[in-house]
């Protein structure tokens, strides 16, 4: 859309639905720290990539501190036209304070007639101002301020000018008056050691509304979009995609549908990762592309363990039917998460996805409620006809039958559940299933091995009682005693 | 209107002389601003031109007082100015002709100012 301009931001324009209106002014508020300034260099930069003149007015810090504070971040500000309006090191050294006259009476005179000076010659098509708080001071009550902001911002846009400006809100100087007067209204905020970003009020257009997350790194601002599962989908058929194993496409009539989300349940090493893995080897047999988002073992570790069961996944990233994404704790937000999995499922086409594991991700990923993010994840892609596999750790080796311990077996259409049997004295696996969504199933369980020539799944274990408290009992001993 | 008559300006900060000095050319009144009390002593001994003096009290020692009390003996007339927040309820220094605290409003400095040197 002509009427639009990009912030530069990646992710910002998304939640903005395209970017900001021209000639419209925007207020950028959030407390010290938080990156306002910076969010404004990727604006005026997002000008000069564009090819149009660009204002920062600064009253805040100087030019020199901003260019090599931008130059840290690897963001050069060399081509940015700056309004130095900061006070000299003179000022402290009472060279330049003065208290016989107001700011008012005395500054807002020249500092006028600077910016007029500066628009004039440059004619910026985009203006950046550091912060409009300072002009508070500059007027000598809160109506003159309101009536100087108006007159200024009008002044700007009417000069072909969009606007950009922040505020340094504060229990004495609140900037309620700003939020009125500004077009639209980008909120940052620092919770938690977690940064966000929230627009309230956006005159003309529609945004993504919530909280969302950012990091400022080098190279500049990322904004991460919240995930809204909603707004994504396409059609598709829950076609039954088959394990591989013929034994548990018996037990799962046939296999597992597209577009649904599985939990593979069961305790430590009982072979969940394993499981999940046949489904991958099968997307890759029809041609279809796999991602694993590990939150526990490396790749390598992964491409080891299946190797040694006969899971060609060596071969499969190799291929680039495979692709193994180790997420080390902590070290990346949900929303940013969220991002990853987007990409993956647009840009690499992935058809089948295994979030390993599900207690993994609860710890790793953090956030307020890691919970509703993995909802909102797994909703998303059962919306873009992914297969989820879920693969989730259960405290009990033996003993209460539980599917999980973080209460996600809302978010399944199919359970798959693994357990240890001790039989006369061995420990046993048997695999059942306890949910599918959208068919029938096998009620009964099956002892299964893993071998180094794959899973191998026996008959229904039609002869054992109490099976699920993990010390099952044959029926013909029962009979006898 | 121009006035022919000229205004100094004693304070101890120079930018508060200057501005003043600023104001006043602008509104065609001639003045100059000293910080020195000395420098001040002698200027209103030798320069018979002074016809009011604006004083800003901020800043110096007690010798200020009396350089008050020079003032109102050689029959100078002068405003005094006092800083910011400075209480009104203290009476204002004998022979002065006004009273101003910081910062000032500038619409009621120049009536002032305009007053006592059309009223001289």
């Amino acid at each position: 859309m002509e009427n639009i301009i990009s912030t530069g931001i990646p992710g910002l324009d998304e939640i903005l639905n395209g970017g900001l209106l021209k000639k419209r002014a925007y207020l950028l508020r959030g407390g010290p720290g938080v990156g306002k300034t910076t969010f404004g260099f990727h604006f005026l930069l997002q000008g000069i990539k564009e090819g149009e003149p660009v204002l920062f007015i600064t009253l805040g810090e100087p030019k020199e501190q901003l260019i090599a504070n931008a130059s840290m971040l690897g963001l050069d500000l060399e081509k940015v036209n700056f309004l130095d309006l900061s006070p000299s090191p003179d000022f402290f050294a009472q060279i330049e304070s003065y208290d016989i006259f107001s700011p008012a009476d005395v500054e807002r005179e020249p500092v006028t007639q600077n910016i007029i000076d500066a628009v004039e010659k440059i004619k910026p098509k985009r203006v950046f101002i550091d912060s409009m708080t300072q002009f508070r001071y500059l007027a000598p009550d809160t109506y003159q301020f309101r009536k100087q902001v108006l007159s200024f911002i009008r002044y700007l846009t009417q000069n072909d000018a969009t606007v950009l400006f922040t505020s340094e809100a504060s229990g004495e100087a609140p900037d309620d008056d700003l939020m009125f007067l500004s077009d639209g209204i980008i909120n940052l905020i620092s919770k938690e050691n977690t940064r966000y970003v929230c627009v309230s009020k956006l005159r003309g257009g529609n945004f993504l509304s919530g909280l969302h997350s950012y990091v400022i790194k080098h190279g500049g601002v990322t904004v991460y979009p919240r995930l809204i599962p909603e707004d994504y989908g396409i059609e598709f058929k829950h076609e039954i995609l088959s394990s591989g194993i013929p034994e548990i496409d018996q037990m799962l009539h046939g296999g597992l549908e597209r577009g649904t989300t599985t939990i593979i349940s069961g305790p430590s090493g009982v072979g969940k990762s394993t499981f999940s893995m046949v489904f991958l080897k099968e997307a890759a047999g029809r041609g279809e592309n796999s991602v694993i988002y590990s939150f526990e073992e490396t790749e390598e570790k992964i491409l080891s363990r299946c190797e040694s069961v006969n899971i060609p996944a060596r071969a499969m990233v190799k291929n680039g039917r495979l692709k193994i994404r180790h997420i080390e704790p902590l070290t990346i937000l949900p929303e940013e998460f969220a991002n990853v999995v987007r990409q993956d499922v647009v840009g690499y086409g992935a058809k089948v996805v295994s979030i390993d594991s599900t207690s993994g991700f609860e710890v790793s990923i953090g956030g307020e409620n890691p919970r509703e993010h993995l909802h909102a994840i797994c909703r998303y892609l059962t919306h873009m006809g992914v297969m989820v596999l879920l693969p989730t750790e259960i405290k009990e080796i033996t003993g209460t039958f539980k599917i999980t311990d973080h209460h996600i077996s809302y978010l399944a259409d199919n359970i798959i559940y693994l357990r240890y049997l001790e039989i006369k004295g061995q420990l046993k696996r048997a695999v059942g299933v306890l949910k599918k969504r959208l068919s029938d199933f096998e009620k009964t369980l099956r002892e299964y091995e893993i071998t180094k020539y794959g899973i191998k799944v026996g008959e229904p274990l039609t002869n054992l009682r109490n099976i699920l408290s993990g010390t099952p009992v044959f029926i013909t001993q029962e009979r006898d005693s | 209107m121009n006035y022919e008559k000229k205004i100094l300006i004693i304070g101890k900060n120079k930018r508060n002389n200057e501005l003043l000095c600023d104001f006043l050319k602008k509104n065609s009144i001639l003045s100059n601003g000293l910080t020195d009390l000395q420098q001040a002593n002698e200027k209103i001994k030798n320069d018979k031109e002074i016809h009011l003096v604006l004083v800003d009290v901020s800043g110096y020692d007690r010798s200020i007082w009396n350089f008050l009390s020079i003032l109102f003996e050689n029959r100078v007339p002068f405003l005094v100015i006092y800083p910011p927040q400075h209480t009104q309820r203290t009476s204002p220094p004998p022979g002065s002709h006004g009273v101003l605290t910081k910062p000032l409003n500038p619409k009621v400095l120049l009536s002032l100012v305009k007053n006592l040197l059309e009223g001289e």
